[in-house]
Protein backbone atom coordinates (compact mmCIF):
# COMPACT_ATOMS: atom_id res chain seq x y z
CA UNK A 1 0.00 0.00 0.00
CA UNK A 2 2.77 2.43 1.01
CA UNK A 3 4.98 1.72 -2.10
CA UNK A 4 1.90 2.13 -4.09
CA UNK A 5 0.47 5.77 -2.66
CA UNK A 6 4.33 6.74 -2.74
CA UNK A 7 4.44 6.23 -6.95
CA UNK A 8 1.20 8.54 -7.14
CA UNK A 9 1.91 12.02 -8.49
CA UNK A 10 1.81 14.81 -5.53
CA UNK A 11 -1.46 15.90 -7.24
CA UNK A 12 -2.89 12.77 -4.77
CA UNK A 13 -1.39 15.05 -1.77
CA UNK A 14 -4.94 15.89 -0.60
CA UNK A 15 -6.08 12.30 -1.39
CA UNK A 16 -3.48 10.94 0.60
CA UNK A 17 -4.50 13.46 3.21
CA UNK A 18 -7.97 12.53 3.49
CA UNK A 19 -6.57 8.84 3.88
CA UNK A 20 -4.52 9.69 6.44
CA UNK A 21 -7.37 10.91 8.16
CA UNK A 22 -9.72 8.47 7.69
CA UNK A 23 -7.16 5.91 9.27
CA UNK A 24 -6.66 8.47 12.12
CA UNK A 25 -10.66 8.42 12.49
CA UNK A 26 -10.58 4.96 12.55
CA UNK A 27 -8.40 4.61 14.51
CA UNK A 28 -10.00 6.81 17.09
CA UNK A 29 -13.20 5.34 16.80
CA UNK A 30 -11.82 1.40 17.52
CA UNK A 31 -10.11 2.36 20.68
CA UNK A 32 -12.77 5.30 22.35
CA UNK A 33 -16.13 3.22 20.90
CA UNK A 34 -16.35 1.05 24.48
CA UNK A 35 -16.16 4.71 26.09
CA UNK A 36 -18.45 6.15 24.05
CA UNK A 37 -21.07 4.32 24.83
CA UNK A 38 -20.83 4.39 28.66
CA UNK A 39 -22.93 6.11 30.41
CA UNK A 40 -20.86 6.83 33.75
CA UNK A 41 -18.14 8.48 30.67
CA UNK A 42 -20.69 10.70 29.74
CA UNK A 43 -22.00 11.47 33.35
CA UNK A 44 -18.41 12.51 34.11
CA UNK A 45 -18.66 14.82 31.53
CA UNK A 46 -20.61 17.37 33.33
CA UNK A 47 -19.80 16.35 37.00
CA UNK A 48 -15.73 15.36 36.75
CA UNK A 49 -14.01 18.64 38.64
CA UNK A 50 -12.66 20.97 36.01
CA UNK A 51 -9.67 20.53 37.78
CA UNK A 52 -9.13 17.20 37.25
CA UNK A 53 -10.14 17.15 33.57
CA UNK A 54 -7.59 20.05 33.01
CA UNK A 55 -5.08 17.41 34.63
CA UNK A 56 -5.96 14.99 32.05
CA UNK A 57 -5.29 16.93 29.25
CA UNK A 58 -2.07 18.28 30.59
CA UNK A 59 -0.96 14.69 30.95
CA UNK A 60 -2.56 13.42 27.50
CA UNK A 61 -0.17 16.11 25.35
CA UNK A 62 3.06 15.04 26.21
CA UNK A 63 2.03 11.32 26.29
CA UNK A 64 0.62 11.85 23.17
CA UNK A 65 4.00 13.77 22.05
CA UNK A 66 6.04 10.94 23.48
CA UNK A 67 4.03 7.67 21.72
CA UNK A 68 4.28 9.84 18.54
CA UNK A 69 8.04 9.71 18.95
CA UNK A 70 8.08 6.11 19.94
CA UNK A 71 6.01 4.67 16.85
CA UNK A 72 7.41 6.97 14.74
CA UNK A 73 9.60 4.91 12.62
CA UNK A 74 11.54 7.24 11.50
CA UNK A 75 14.19 8.69 13.50
CA UNK A 76 14.74 11.54 11.58
CA UNK A 77 11.78 12.43 12.05
CA UNK A 78 11.25 16.13 13.44
CA UNK A 79 10.13 17.17 16.96
CA UNK A 80 8.12 19.44 14.94
CA UNK A 81 6.22 16.52 13.08
CA UNK A 82 5.57 14.88 16.60
CA UNK A 83 3.97 17.96 18.28
CA UNK A 84 1.57 18.27 14.86
CA UNK A 85 0.62 14.39 14.92
CA UNK A 86 -0.01 14.43 18.69
CA UNK A 87 -2.05 17.86 17.76
CA UNK A 88 -3.88 15.98 14.57
CA UNK A 89 -4.62 13.04 16.95
CA UNK A 90 -6.50 14.90 19.37
CA UNK A 91 -8.63 17.05 16.76
CA UNK A 92 -9.98 13.68 14.67
CA UNK A 93 -10.84 12.09 18.35
CA UNK A 94 -12.59 15.13 18.79
CA UNK A 95 -14.19 15.51 15.78
CA UNK A 96 -15.10 11.64 16.16
CA UNK A 97 -16.53 11.34 19.45
CA UNK A 98 -18.54 14.45 19.01
CA UNK A 99 -20.07 12.94 15.81
CA UNK A 100 -21.31 9.83 17.64
CA UNK A 101 -22.21 11.57 20.87
CA UNK A 102 -24.53 13.57 18.82
CA UNK A 103 -25.79 10.07 17.05
CA UNK A 104 -25.90 8.90 20.23
CA UNK A 105 -28.10 11.58 21.74
CA UNK A 106 -25.42 11.94 24.36
CA UNK A 107 -25.21 15.48 23.70
CA UNK A 108 -28.19 17.65 22.26
CA UNK A 109 -29.98 20.37 23.01
CA UNK A 110 -30.82 22.01 26.12
CA UNK A 111 -27.02 20.99 27.25
CA UNK A 112 -24.57 23.74 28.28
CA UNK A 113 -21.46 24.13 26.87
CA UNK A 114 -19.64 23.23 30.24
CA UNK A 115 -21.11 19.62 29.80
CA UNK A 116 -20.31 19.37 25.87
CA UNK A 117 -17.06 20.12 26.33
CA UNK A 118 -16.59 18.11 29.48
CA UNK A 119 -18.25 14.84 27.50
CA UNK A 120 -15.97 15.55 24.40
CA UNK A 121 -12.98 16.27 26.18
CA UNK A 122 -13.25 12.90 27.99
CA UNK A 123 -13.10 11.00 25.13
CA UNK A 124 -10.19 12.64 23.38
CA UNK A 125 -7.64 11.15 25.19
CA UNK A 126 -8.06 7.39 24.47
CA UNK A 127 -9.30 8.27 20.77
CA UNK A 128 -5.98 10.59 20.48
CA UNK A 129 -4.51 7.35 21.09
CA UNK A 130 -6.22 5.42 18.78
CA UNK A 131 -5.99 7.75 15.80
CA UNK A 132 -2.04 7.92 16.66
CA UNK A 133 -1.54 4.28 17.08
CA UNK A 134 -3.66 3.71 13.70
CA UNK A 135 -1.64 6.33 12.12
CA UNK A 136 1.89 3.75 12.68
CA UNK A 137 -0.28 0.41 11.89
CA UNK A 138 -0.88 1.18 8.11
CA UNK A 139 0.81 4.75 8.04
CA UNK A 140 3.59 5.82 5.66
CA UNK A 141 6.26 3.75 7.14
CA UNK A 142 4.93 0.13 6.30
CA UNK A 143 7.95 -0.75 3.92
CA UNK A 144 10.58 -0.04 6.93
CA UNK A 145 9.60 -2.92 9.06
CA UNK A 146 10.77 -0.85 12.12
CA UNK A 147 14.29 -2.37 11.08
CA UNK A 148 15.54 1.50 12.34
CA UNK A 149 12.96 1.65 15.50
CA UNK A 150 15.66 2.31 18.71
CA UNK A 151 14.25 0.23 21.76
CA UNK A 152 15.22 1.91 25.07
CA UNK A 153 14.56 0.65 28.81
CA UNK A 154 12.23 4.08 28.86
CA UNK A 155 10.33 3.38 25.95
CA UNK A 156 9.67 0.34 26.87
CA UNK A 157 7.94 1.02 30.39
CA UNK A 158 6.70 4.53 28.37
CA UNK A 159 4.71 2.08 25.93
CA UNK A 160 3.73 -0.32 29.02
CA UNK A 161 2.66 2.90 30.76
CA UNK A 162 0.30 4.10 27.22
CA UNK A 163 -1.18 0.20 27.33
CA UNK A 164 -2.10 -0.03 30.81
CA UNK A 165 -3.66 3.97 30.31
CA UNK A 166 -6.05 2.48 26.86
CA UNK A 167 -7.26 -0.78 28.90
CA UNK A 168 -7.72 1.16 32.44
CA UNK A 169 -9.19 4.12 31.30
CA UNK A 170 -11.94 1.69 29.58
CA UNK A 171 -12.80 0.58 33.15
CA UNK A 172 -11.99 3.02 35.95
CA UNK A 173 -14.91 5.33 35.42
CA UNK A 174 -17.54 2.29 35.79
CA UNK A 175 -19.17 1.14 38.86
CA UNK A 176 -17.98 -2.19 39.11
CA UNK A 177 -14.44 -1.07 39.60
CA UNK A 178 -15.62 -0.15 43.24
CA UNK A 179 -18.35 -2.71 43.41
CA UNK A 180 -15.67 -5.30 42.51
CA UNK A 181 -13.30 -4.06 45.34
CA UNK A 182 -15.89 -3.71 48.19
CA UNK A 183 -16.75 -7.91 47.97
CA UNK A 184 -12.99 -8.73 47.04
CA UNK A 185 -11.61 -9.76 50.78
CA UNK A 186 -7.82 -8.88 51.09
CA UNK A 187 -7.04 -12.06 50.46
CA UNK A 188 -8.70 -12.02 47.17
CA UNK A 189 -6.43 -9.26 46.24
CA UNK A 190 -3.23 -10.53 47.30
CA UNK A 191 -4.17 -13.49 44.88
CA UNK A 192 -5.12 -11.11 41.63
CA UNK A 193 -1.46 -9.42 42.75
CA UNK A 194 -0.24 -12.69 42.08
CA UNK A 195 -2.20 -13.55 39.37
CA UNK A 196 -1.42 -9.82 37.48
CA UNK A 197 2.29 -10.08 37.96
CA UNK A 198 2.16 -14.15 36.57
CA UNK A 199 0.38 -13.05 33.33
CA UNK A 200 2.21 -9.94 32.82
CA UNK A 201 5.56 -12.00 33.02
CA UNK A 202 4.02 -14.42 30.73
CA UNK A 203 3.65 -11.83 28.40
CA UNK A 204 6.77 -10.19 29.02
CA UNK A 205 8.32 -12.99 28.11
CA UNK A 206 6.74 -14.76 25.44
CA UNK A 207 5.93 -11.31 23.57
CA UNK A 208 9.97 -10.54 24.43
CA UNK A 209 11.32 -13.39 22.89
CA UNK A 210 9.17 -12.58 19.64
CA UNK A 211 11.27 -9.53 18.39
CA UNK A 212 12.14 -7.53 21.16
CA UNK A 213 16.20 -6.39 22.67
CA UNK A 214 14.94 -6.23 25.76
CA UNK A 215 14.76 -9.80 26.66
CA UNK A 216 16.97 -12.58 25.57
CA UNK A 217 16.59 -15.89 25.72
CA UNK A 218 20.58 -16.34 27.50
CA UNK A 219 18.78 -14.40 30.16
CA UNK A 220 17.55 -15.63 33.84
CA UNK A 221 14.04 -15.46 34.56
CA UNK A 222 14.42 -13.69 37.67
CA UNK A 223 16.66 -10.68 35.44
CA UNK A 224 13.58 -9.91 33.16
CA UNK A 225 11.08 -10.21 36.64
CA UNK A 226 12.88 -7.72 38.10
CA UNK A 227 14.11 -5.54 35.01
CA UNK A 228 10.82 -5.64 33.23
CA UNK A 229 7.80 -7.08 34.96
CA UNK A 230 8.38 -5.46 38.43
CA UNK A 231 8.48 -1.92 37.07
CA UNK A 232 5.64 -2.59 34.61
CA UNK A 233 3.29 -3.58 37.30
CA UNK A 234 4.07 -0.80 39.53
CA UNK A 235 3.82 1.23 36.03
CA UNK A 236 0.14 -0.53 35.39
CA UNK A 237 -0.78 0.22 39.47
CA UNK A 238 0.27 4.13 39.15
CA UNK A 239 -1.59 4.43 35.94
CA UNK A 240 -4.52 3.03 37.55
CA UNK A 241 -4.72 4.90 40.81
CA UNK A 242 -3.87 8.11 38.73
CA UNK A 243 -7.02 7.05 36.91
CA UNK A 244 -9.23 6.25 39.74
CA UNK A 245 -8.15 10.09 41.13
CA UNK A 246 -8.72 11.71 37.66
CA UNK A 247 -12.46 9.93 37.85
CA UNK A 248 -13.06 10.77 41.54
CA UNK A 249 -13.46 7.04 42.54
CA UNK A 250 -10.51 7.29 44.99
CA UNK A 251 -12.65 10.52 46.63
CA UNK A 252 -13.88 9.97 50.03
CA UNK A 253 -12.11 6.45 50.40
CA UNK A 254 -10.64 5.15 53.07
CA UNK A 255 -6.51 4.45 52.39
CA UNK A 256 -7.05 1.01 52.34
CA UNK A 257 -10.69 0.54 49.54
CA UNK A 258 -8.31 2.93 47.69
CA UNK A 259 -5.51 0.32 47.80
CA UNK A 260 -8.28 -2.29 47.04
CA UNK A 261 -9.51 -0.64 43.69
CA UNK A 262 -5.97 0.31 43.13
CA UNK A 263 -5.38 -3.57 42.70
CA UNK A 264 -8.61 -4.32 41.21
CA UNK A 265 -8.11 -1.39 38.38
CA UNK A 266 -4.37 -2.65 38.07
CA UNK A 267 -4.86 -5.95 36.78
CA UNK A 268 -6.50 -4.66 33.60
CA UNK A 269 -3.84 -2.15 33.42
CA UNK A 270 -1.46 -4.85 33.70
CA UNK A 271 -2.77 -6.43 31.12
CA UNK A 272 -2.78 -3.67 28.64
CA UNK A 273 0.71 -2.93 29.98
CA UNK A 274 2.46 -6.32 28.99
CA UNK A 275 0.36 -6.60 26.13
CA UNK A 276 1.56 -3.24 25.09
CA UNK A 277 4.24 -4.36 22.46
CA UNK A 278 1.45 -6.30 21.00
CA UNK A 279 -1.24 -3.86 20.36
CA UNK A 280 1.01 -0.78 19.82
CA UNK B 1 23.80 -21.09 22.53
CA UNK B 2 26.49 -20.28 24.90
CA UNK B 3 26.90 -16.88 24.72
CA UNK B 4 27.12 -15.02 27.64
CA UNK B 5 23.74 -12.53 28.69
CA UNK B 6 23.64 -9.25 27.61
CA UNK B 7 24.98 -6.64 30.24
CA UNK B 8 22.08 -4.78 31.75
CA UNK B 9 22.64 -1.04 32.42
CA UNK B 10 22.87 -0.04 36.31
CA UNK B 11 19.45 2.04 36.12
CA UNK B 12 17.49 -1.13 35.21
CA UNK B 13 18.37 -2.90 38.10
CA UNK B 14 18.17 0.50 40.05
CA UNK B 15 14.42 0.36 38.66
CA UNK B 16 13.78 -3.18 39.05
CA UNK B 17 14.43 -3.15 42.81
CA UNK B 18 12.62 0.14 43.09
CA UNK B 19 9.59 -1.93 42.28
CA UNK B 20 10.42 -4.69 43.80
CA UNK B 21 10.39 -2.58 47.38
CA UNK B 22 7.16 -0.70 46.35
CA UNK B 23 5.26 -4.38 45.19
CA UNK B 24 6.59 -6.24 48.31
CA UNK B 25 5.57 -3.17 50.03
CA UNK B 26 1.56 -3.62 48.57
CA UNK B 27 2.02 -7.20 49.24
CA UNK B 28 2.76 -6.69 52.69
CA UNK B 29 0.00 -4.11 53.43
CA UNK B 30 -2.68 -6.87 52.18
CA UNK B 31 -1.54 -9.60 53.78
CA UNK B 32 -1.35 -7.71 57.22
CA UNK B 33 -5.03 -6.19 56.32
CA UNK B 34 -6.09 -9.59 55.66
CA UNK B 35 -4.65 -10.94 59.07
CA UNK B 36 -5.18 -7.82 61.63
CA UNK B 37 -7.89 -5.71 59.89
CA UNK B 38 -11.25 -6.21 61.03
CA UNK B 39 -14.74 -7.34 59.21
CA UNK B 40 -16.56 -5.28 60.79
CA UNK B 41 -20.46 -4.75 58.93
CA UNK B 42 -21.22 -1.23 58.52
CA UNK B 43 -21.73 1.27 60.68
CA UNK B 44 -23.35 4.43 59.50
CA UNK B 45 -23.77 7.87 61.03
CA UNK B 46 -25.31 10.71 59.72
CA UNK B 47 -24.19 14.11 59.75
CA UNK B 48 -26.71 17.47 59.51
CA UNK B 49 -23.98 19.43 57.59
CA UNK B 50 -26.05 22.70 57.03
CA UNK B 51 -28.66 24.35 56.26
CA UNK B 52 -29.51 26.75 53.74
CA UNK B 53 -31.83 28.74 51.79
CA UNK B 54 -31.94 28.11 48.19
CA UNK B 55 -34.47 29.95 45.74
CA UNK B 56 -37.74 29.38 47.48
CA UNK B 57 -36.42 26.21 49.29
CA UNK B 58 -33.89 25.10 52.17
CA UNK B 59 -31.15 22.83 50.97
CA UNK B 60 -30.23 20.23 53.72
CA UNK B 61 -26.82 18.79 53.65
CA UNK B 62 -25.86 15.43 55.08
CA UNK B 63 -23.14 13.48 55.38
CA UNK B 64 -22.82 9.88 55.69
CA UNK B 65 -19.92 8.32 57.58
CA UNK B 66 -19.41 4.71 57.45
CA UNK B 67 -17.47 3.48 60.45
CA UNK B 68 -17.46 0.26 59.86
CA UNK B 69 -14.70 -2.06 57.59
CA UNK B 70 -17.06 -2.84 54.90
CA UNK B 71 -19.06 -1.11 52.57
CA UNK B 72 -22.50 -0.71 52.58
CA UNK B 73 -24.79 -0.35 49.44
CA UNK B 74 -27.55 1.52 48.19
CA UNK B 75 -27.78 3.08 51.67
CA UNK B 76 -31.19 4.73 52.03
CA UNK B 77 -31.43 8.52 53.78
CA UNK B 78 -35.11 9.90 55.23
CA UNK B 79 -35.33 13.14 56.20
CA UNK B 80 -38.19 14.96 58.05
CA UNK B 81 -38.85 18.47 58.16
CA UNK B 82 -41.37 21.01 60.18
CA UNK B 83 -41.77 23.97 58.16
CA UNK B 84 -43.03 27.33 59.29
CA UNK B 85 -46.72 26.85 58.87
CA UNK B 86 -46.71 23.85 61.37
CA UNK B 87 -48.66 21.31 59.09
CA UNK B 88 -48.16 17.72 58.23
CA UNK B 89 -43.91 17.02 58.07
CA UNK B 90 -42.66 16.94 54.78
CA UNK B 91 -40.89 13.59 53.84
CA UNK B 92 -37.86 13.19 51.82
CA UNK B 93 -35.66 10.44 50.77
CA UNK B 94 -32.44 10.37 48.63
CA UNK B 95 -30.35 6.86 47.96
CA UNK B 96 -26.78 6.63 47.82
CA UNK B 97 -24.92 4.07 45.34
CA UNK B 98 -22.66 3.22 48.06
CA UNK B 99 -20.86 3.99 51.25
CA UNK B 100 -17.57 2.39 51.17
CA UNK B 101 -15.79 1.76 54.80
CA UNK B 102 -14.62 4.33 56.93
CA UNK B 103 -15.56 6.64 54.01
CA UNK B 104 -17.59 9.73 53.42
CA UNK B 105 -20.47 10.42 51.18
CA UNK B 106 -22.36 13.88 50.99
CA UNK B 107 -25.77 14.55 49.72
CA UNK B 108 -28.69 17.05 49.71
CA UNK B 109 -32.23 17.28 50.51
CA UNK B 110 -33.80 19.94 48.75
CA UNK B 111 -37.36 20.85 50.89
CA UNK B 112 -40.18 23.43 49.82
CA UNK B 113 -40.00 26.45 51.69
CA UNK B 114 -37.98 28.41 54.87
CA UNK B 115 -37.00 25.34 57.00
CA UNK B 116 -35.19 25.51 60.37
CA UNK B 117 -32.46 23.12 61.60
CA UNK B 118 -34.12 22.46 64.50
CA UNK B 119 -37.20 20.94 62.91
CA UNK B 120 -35.45 18.01 60.80
CA UNK B 121 -34.72 14.55 61.69
CA UNK B 122 -32.68 12.59 59.71
CA UNK B 123 -32.58 8.82 59.73
CA UNK B 124 -31.13 6.22 58.12
CA UNK B 125 -33.52 3.43 56.24
CA UNK B 126 -31.54 0.46 55.46
CA UNK B 127 -28.41 -0.58 53.25
CA UNK B 128 -27.68 -3.50 51.25
CA UNK B 129 -24.53 -5.80 50.79
CA UNK B 130 -22.46 -4.55 47.98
Amino acid sequence: MATRSRSRSPATASGRALRDFGRAAGGALLFSLPMLMTIELWELGFYLDRGRLITLMLAALPMLFFLSRQIGFEKTRSWRDDVIDALIALGVAAVTSSVLLVLFGAIGKGMSADEIIGKIAIQMVPGAIGALLAKSQFGDTGDEDGAEREETYGGELFLMAVGALFLGFNMAPTEEMMLISFRMTEWHALGLVALSLALMHGFVFAVGFAGGSEVSPEESMWSAFLRLTLPGYVVALSISLFLLWIFARTDGMSFGDAVMAMVVLGFPSAIGAASARLIL
Amino acid sequence: MSRRPPKRPLIEWIFGAFSAVLVVALVGFLAWEAVFAGSRPPELVLELTSVEPAGSGTTVKIAIVNRGDEAASAVIVQASAQDASGGEPLQKQIEFDYVPGHGTRYGAFIMPGKVEAEGIRIEIGGYAEP
